[in-house]
């Protein structure tokens, strides 16, 4: 099954000036999108209005021809979004925040043991989300993408506080998704390290 | 008619527009005022109950229409600015709030100085007309608080309307309080279903009175409109041009 | 890789109301502080005012109602910062689930959490006010509306003010006035009962006031926390 995600001219303000203006682009399966620049250029920003959280005032996004301000639930249930805050709750524990995650988008929840077992986590998944190191944290937050087969992953800086190992893994993900057909559009300060990618986005 | 209306949501002709009626609203209203508060106060014959005391009524009775117009004014452009995204509906909210919660505290003091001699105290909590017009200056208080609060500025626009359509349910209780519950207030005077229930010499001063003072509100809002939507669009070409003449 | 099932609103709801539920099990501070509160400052009336038995039973409605209100007041900061703190929100906004629909879990879980535990500690205030049995049971039925009204317009006030710290006395401020009609029915249904008048038709008004918070609460505070993450 083929998707499209169609960006069309989209500008964004911070306070008065703007941060971008005029972006558009069009991803399908298959195609990775990388989207760099230094610290504070509005990365985060456009991948925030790509999900929907953000609502451009100028500009429009697309999910397979349809605009996704009117066909929410079906694009929120195409997507996998990691940002920048782990979004994980620091007083429950991996397994728990999985679970709940799963439980809430109804996924499978044997889908968790593989997430857990990809990425390291097996031997950490008990112990509450606040105790763990940055790394530790990361990989976890990553875990859900391994909950759902989603269409799109929209991913902002994925790879901070990986070690080489992890880093590696996360590769190995990535390319499965887009291999499997999957879009991905990535926020990072490493374009180098993603190779493949259809092309890249440079924010100033 | 729509077309017109189209066109006030854009700030520069709204500002333009707004410009030539505020001298027309304010000398109308003002004259209305004058002409309302001296036939009240000297001509209109006294009531046979209450004396000359009920004179306050050319005070009270259009500060406490203002103010329910005002919120129900405020209320409708938030509807307009979530639902049309009409910008410039935001300057009007931002404009009207200041004049609401002043025309409502104008309304509880001079219902207060009447109520002292008419029904022997100042205030009276169990009064649902007294509470819920009280509620309506916090809720003005809070929505202006609320807008203080949050540094964004599109952000405070829409949270702070969101928090004007919730407190919009006031409006009616404030009407109907007086049918609904046994109340210190009178019922309705002037919208009864057979004709006013007040002398024509008292009822002219009082209509005067608050066709004045709606066309002064709408005066100020105004000019509080177009200092507010100046102060956003300072940065457009139009907004330039015009605040530093010609020495651009 | 499994598939997923498709989207149950109640698996939504369940899960949202389960995770808040226990939340506020692990952090139980948060909970006791402001029931402490409510103890201890009802409790401390009779001795600052010295009253009768008489005056006791007759302030005892208005004073605990008040003070009812004021802890729960304390409580609802929490209630959407927390997750917009720790980027919990956003996954919550961007779940395929209607945001209504969890908020409503998350308003139920805080009730559960905050409101039952005050209305089941107000018999013992309410003997401290030298009331009847028959009176307290009035005055919990009274409390289990206007908790959960409270839950429901102080969500609004809540979601309206994530982006700002330390919003405890804006919360207050936006949603009093809309809770002084419930205020002052429960304290005077308490009172009318009291006088032996009836008292069916003052926990019909505010069983209906619920029913009408629910019907635009969860939508509001919806709208309100997608505005707030922008």
């Amino acid at each position: 099954m083929s998707n499209q995600l169609t960006i069309n001219n989209l500008t964004l303000f911070r306070g008065e000036k703007y941060l971008f203006e005029g972006i558009s682009f069009v991803l399908s399966s298959g195609d990775l999108i990388l989207i760099t620049g230094p610290n504070g250029s509005g990365k985060t920003t456009m991948l925030r209005a790509i999900a929907g959280l953000l609502e451009p005032e100028v500009g429009k996004v697309s999910w397979n021809q349809k605009s996704i301000s009117n066909n929410r639930q079906t694009y929120h249930e195409n997507i996998s979004f990691i940002s920048h805050t782990h979004g994980l709750k620091g007083s429950l524990s991996i397994i728990e925040n999985l679970k709940f995650e799963a439980n809430l988008h109804n996924y499978r929840l044997d889908n968790i043991e593989d997430a857990l077992e990809r990425l390291s986590l097996q031997l950490i998944k008990n112990i509450p989300f606040k105790h763990l190191s940055a790394g530790q944290k990361r990989r976890a937050s990553l875990a859900r993408l391994m909950l759902n087969d989603s269409a799109l992953w929209l991913l902002d800086e994925p790879t901070s506080n990986l070690d080489t190992d992890a880093h590696d893994i996360f590769k190995e993900l990535l390319n499965e998704h887009i291999l499997n057909k999957g879009l991905c559009v990535l926020a990072t300060h490493h374009p180098d390290a993603f190779d493949g990618s259809k092309s890249v986005i440079e924010l100033t | 008619m729509w077309a017109f209306l189209h066109k006030m949501a854009s700030p520069r002709y709204f500002y333009k527009i707004a410009s030539s009626l505020v001298p027309w609203f304010l000398t109308s209203g003002l004259l209305l005022m004058v002409i309302g508060l001296i036939n009240g106060l000297f001509y209109a014959p006294p009531d046979y109950q209450q004396g000359d005391a009920f004179r306050i009524i050319y005070v009270h009775v259009p500060a406490a229409y203002i103010s329910m117009m005002a919120y129900s004014l405020m209320a409708f452009a938030a509807f307009v600015a979530l639902i049309w995204r009409i910008k410039i509906a935001h300057a009007v909210i931002v404009g009207a709030a200041p004049l609401g919660a002043w025309f409502t505290f104008l309304a509880l003091l001079t219902g207060s100085i009447w109520g002292r001699p008419m029904w022997g105290t100042w205030w009276e909590w169990g009064d649902p007309r007294l509470t819920s017009e009280l509620l309506m200056l916090f809720l003005y208080l809070g929505y202006m608080a609320l807008r203080a609060s949050i540094p964004n500025l599109a952000q405070a626009d829409k949270l702070s309307a969101i928090l004007i359509l919730i407190g919009a349910i006031n409006i009616p209780i404030i009407h109907f309080s007086v049918e609904w519950w046994t109340s210190l207030h009178q019922g309705s005077t002037l919208l009864k279903a057979g004709g006013p229930a007040i002398a024509s010499s008292m009822l002219y001063p009082l209509l005067a009175m608050i066709i004045g003072t709606t066309l002064y509100f709408g005066s100020l809002l105004l000019v509080r409109t177009k200092a507010e939507v100046i102060n956003r669009e300072k940065h457009s070409r139009w907004a330039k041009k015009m605040l530093l003449g010609n020495q651009l | 890789m499994i598939k997923s099932n498709n989207i149950s609103l109640l698996s939504g709801f369940n899960a949202m109301f389960r995770r808040d539920c226990f939340q506020y099990l692990k952090n139980p501070s948060q909970l006791l502080n402001p029931l402490i509160f409510f103890v201890m400052i009802t409790a401390a009336f009779p001795f600052a005012i010295n009253s009768s038995k008489l005056q006791l039973t007759q302030i005892g409605p208005g004073i605990i109602w008040v003070m009812a209100i004021l802890s729960y007041l304390l409580t609802l900061q929490h209630l959407y910062s927390d997750d917009a703190d720790d980027g919990c929100l956003d996954y919550i906004i961007l779940s395929p689930q209607p945001l209504p629909l969890l908020v409503l879990a998350k308003i139920c879980a805080h009730w559960f959490s905050s409101g039952l535990p005050l209305i089941i500690i107000s018999p013992i205030i309410g003997i401290i006010y030298q009331m009847q049995v028959d009176t307290i049971l009035v005055m919990i039925a009274t409390l289990f509306f206007g908790t959960f009204a409270l839950s429901l317009i102080g969500s609004i006030g809540a979601s309206l003010t994530i982006s700002i710290n330390n919003s405890n006395i804006l919360v207050s401020l936006l949603v009093l006035p809309i809770m002084i009609p419930i205020l002052i029915f429960g304290a005077r249904t308490i009172g009318l009962h009291q006088t032996g008048s009836t008292t069916i038709s003052g926990l019909y008004f505010m069983s209906a006031y619920c029913m009408f918070a629910l019907s635009f609460s969860p939508f509001a505070s919806a709208a309100a926390l997608r505005i707030g993450s922008e």
